[in-house]
């Protein structure tokens, strides 16, 4: 008496599989064959530009750059007079997931740039970037040494004045099990096990001599559904869109500010957003343009990223 | 194989009658109980179905679940294995003790950097029929996904992995672990993935069945005096009134968060037990607020799945913090009805206990612990003591 049941397997499982097989095996390629350089960093500005595909689109590269008020983030770097308090802090963790990126053309037309598959920073349209390399302070909450400080792909030659993101790990993605998704979206600590997700970002800074902390931890909250089916929906998508105006990708890069972030926290206490509440939230959130009591994202209203000259 | 079907039906049959059962709590259920995927196939040469205890349903075994005895073994080698937590203190048993029946010992459970969990560790027998896993989680629904858990989560730190990486060069320069994984995975070039990691823990876990207490010779071995008079009189008060203790503890498991095999529906069933009411709203404590730490749904403040009773008495402390130390708490609080928080359970009315229905609780209790499960070698540890 051998019960053969439905051989039906779920989509969620077809296209997990579909993911794993272009991925990349762990630990084949690093860094993107640049030798034994541990970062993964600008890569000299045009290692994706120039080359141009025959199909009439160009390399893109978007660089970022971040800092902590007017340094680099860095770890093992202090930082003075951040936060609310004006505390001194060191760098612990900057890292964090990128969707949807595009670049907007004179006349408003927004154009998505074509992500390269590139591990293990690129993948199924996603983009980490990870600015820590596990050294100092940053060796306390789970980073590595390797680093991503830019976006590469390609989109149709155009005249382009804005870019825009989001930060976020697309749905489908997000509650798919990491197990056997491709790098940069395997089990790691930028995993949320218990939302069933992915962290979207983490933001950490440490108060020095201190016990003080600054989280931003954020990711889809408040979220329901149907585990067998896999879907999953949060009423807290908690995506953070961002469009910077006067943007040439080729002269500009993307700078971020954790002081801004920060700004209006106290980094001389515990001041931990794990996604959960507005107490803990709200004021790093309204940073970004995440207004959490209305649950909606205006760009306009972010401090944290700008646009400045590449050097 | 018909007969060992046949039998299960007439004693759950028989079960259900004796205990008219009732879970009578759908207007606390927003989870629309679904029809889940089959399964490929369910593959009666797996172990499990070898030694089924009378009365148990077939398990559900959930697409891509791993079902060899090798895939079990390596589990087994994993689950007690400290190389599982990064810095090497810890592993799933550090937290998951047989002789405990799977669980700790303590209030709330310890990660490996010595932070504390805020919740109590649960017991792992019977886990298979589990229809969610963890105290609260109503979209945690395999074993498999679990286990990411408590080997990446940082908040708490568990076992505190940091990449898919470290863990699998660290096990790949065990010889032991090159022959575990290839004879489970033969056909995998590199048989040593996070994935394997997660599906042989699932399958060492879905082994553990606790089904051969007292209570089980009594109710489906046909055992009359394998029970004492006392114990009886419990198991007739937990399912009786004004006790009213078996609309959630239910069932072959003693819980009503079960599914298996054939089950028409999975119910993920979570309830609040009146343990907390902060506020006079039924506030519970951050980070422990049941389903809501999921759902962000006030009405799921203080839901939480019901444990299954089996070897209860060997679990203590109880409830998902560990807040209440031992039995006579637990019985103590449900006579007084819960804090009568807003957002309790409706069942939950109190009543009067008299120290002869305590002392037969206790009996009830007593008669659930399994002790073949206990001390069975095939649960424990592989490794050299």
């Amino acid at each position: 008496m051998r019960r053969l049941l439905s051989l039906s397997l779920f989509p969620v499982l077809l296209l997990v599989t579909a993911c794993s097989e272009s991925s990349t095996e762990p630990g084949e390629d690093h860094t993107g064959g640049r030798g034994s350089s541990a970062e993964d960093e600008d890569g000299g500005g045009t290692s994706g530009a120039g080359n141009l595909p025959e199909d009439g689109s160009t390399s893109v590269e978007i660089q970022f750059r971040a800092l902590v008020g007017d340094r680099d983030f860095a770890c093992g770097q202090t930082y003075e007079k951040i936060g609310a308090q004006e505390t001194t802090v060191e760098a612990q963790d900057l890292r964090f997931y990128l969707q949807d990126v595009g670049l907007i053309t004179k006349d408003g037309k927004e154009v998505p740039l074509e992500l390269e598959e590139r591990s293990p920073w690129q993948a199924e349209g996603v983009v980490l970037l990870d600015f820590e390399d596990g050294t100092e302070a940053c060796e306390r909450t789970g980073g590595s040494k390797d680093q991503n400080h830019r976006i590469t792909g390609k989109l149709p030659e155009g005249d382009y004045e804005a870019i825009t993101f989001t930060i976020g790990v697309p749905s489908e993605l997000n509650h798919a099990n990491p197990i056997s998704l491709p790098a940069p979206l395997k089990a790691s600590t930028m995993s949320w096990g218990w939302l069933m997700g992915f962290k979207f970002t983490k933001f950490e800074l440490a108060e020095v001599d201190g016990t003080g902390v600054g989280f931003f931890h954020i990711g889809s909250t408040e979220c329901d559904g149907d585990f067998i089916e896999e879907t999953i929906e949060c009423a807290r998508p908690n995506r953070i869109r961002i469009r910077l105006e006067d943007f040439d990708w080729e002269q500009d890069r993307v700078v971020l500010d954790l002081a801004r972030l920060f700004q209006s926290t106290d980094l001389s206490v515990s001041s931990q957003c794990h996604g959960g509440s507005a107490e803990t939230c709200a004021d790093m959130s309204a940073q970004l343009g995440l207004d959490w009591e209305k649950n909606s994202v205006d760009s306009s209203e972010q401090t944290v990223f700008r646009v400045e000259p590449r050097e | 194989m018909r007969r060992a079907a046949e039998a299960t039906c007439v004693a759950l049959t028989f079960f259900s009658l004796f205990l008219a059962c009732g879970c009578g709590e759908g207007a606390e259920e927003d989870h629309t109980p679904t029809l889940p995927p089959k399964p490929t196939e369910v593959d009666e040469s797996h172990p499990l179905f070898d030694h089924l205890p009378p009365g148990f349903p077939p398990p559900y075994l959930p697409p891509g679940s791993v079902t060899t005895r090798e895939a079990i073994e390596l589990g087994r080698h994993l689950f007690y294995d400290t190389r599982l937590s990064r810095n090497e203190t810890q592993s799933c048993a550090s937290c998951h003790k047989q002789e405990l029946a799977f669980t700790d010992g303590l209030p709330v459970s310890l990660g490996s950097t010595g932070q504390k969990t805020p919740k109590n560790s649960m017991g792992l027998a019977n886990v298979a029929y589990a229809a969610s896993l963890t105290w609260a989680h109503p979209l945690l629904g395999t074993l498999e996904r679990q286990a990411l858990i408590p080997m990446f989560g940082d908040d708490p730190v568990e076992l505190g992995l940091r990449t898919e990486e470290e863990i699998v060069e660290r096990l790949g320069a065990v010889e032991r672990y090159q022959e575990l994984f290839r004879a489970a995975f033969p056909e995998d070039e590199a048989p040593i993935t996070l994935e394997h990691v997660t599906a042989a823990l699932a399958a060492f876990q879905r082994t553990l069945l606790s089904g051969n207490s007292p209570f089980d010779r009594w109710i489906f071995q046909g055992e009359k005096d394998a029970l004492s008079a006392e114990a009886k009189r419990g198991y007739a008060l937990l399912n009786g009134h004004p006790f009213e203790c078996s609309h959630c503890h239910v069932d072959f498991n003693l819980t009503d968060a079960v599914y298996y095999e054939g089950k028409p529906s999975w119910d993920t069933l979570f309830h609040n037990n009146g343990l907390y009411d902060l506020d006079g709203q039924g506030a519970y404590p951050e980070k422990n607020r049941g389903v809501m730490d999921i759902t962000g749904k006030p009405a799921d403040m203080g839901r939480f799945r019901a444990p299954s009773l089996r070897n209860v008495a060997v679990t203590a402390p109880y409830m998902h913090d560990g807040s209440l130390a031992t039995l006579d708490d637990v019985l103590d609080h449900y006579a007084r009805g819960g804090t009568r928080s807003p957002l309790q359970s409706p069942l939950l009315q109190g009543f009067e206990l008299s120290d002869e229905d305590r002392a037969a609780m206790h009996a009830f209790f007593e008669s659930l612990t399994d002790e073949e499960f206990l001390k069975n070698p095939a649960f424990s540890s592989p490794w050299p003591q």
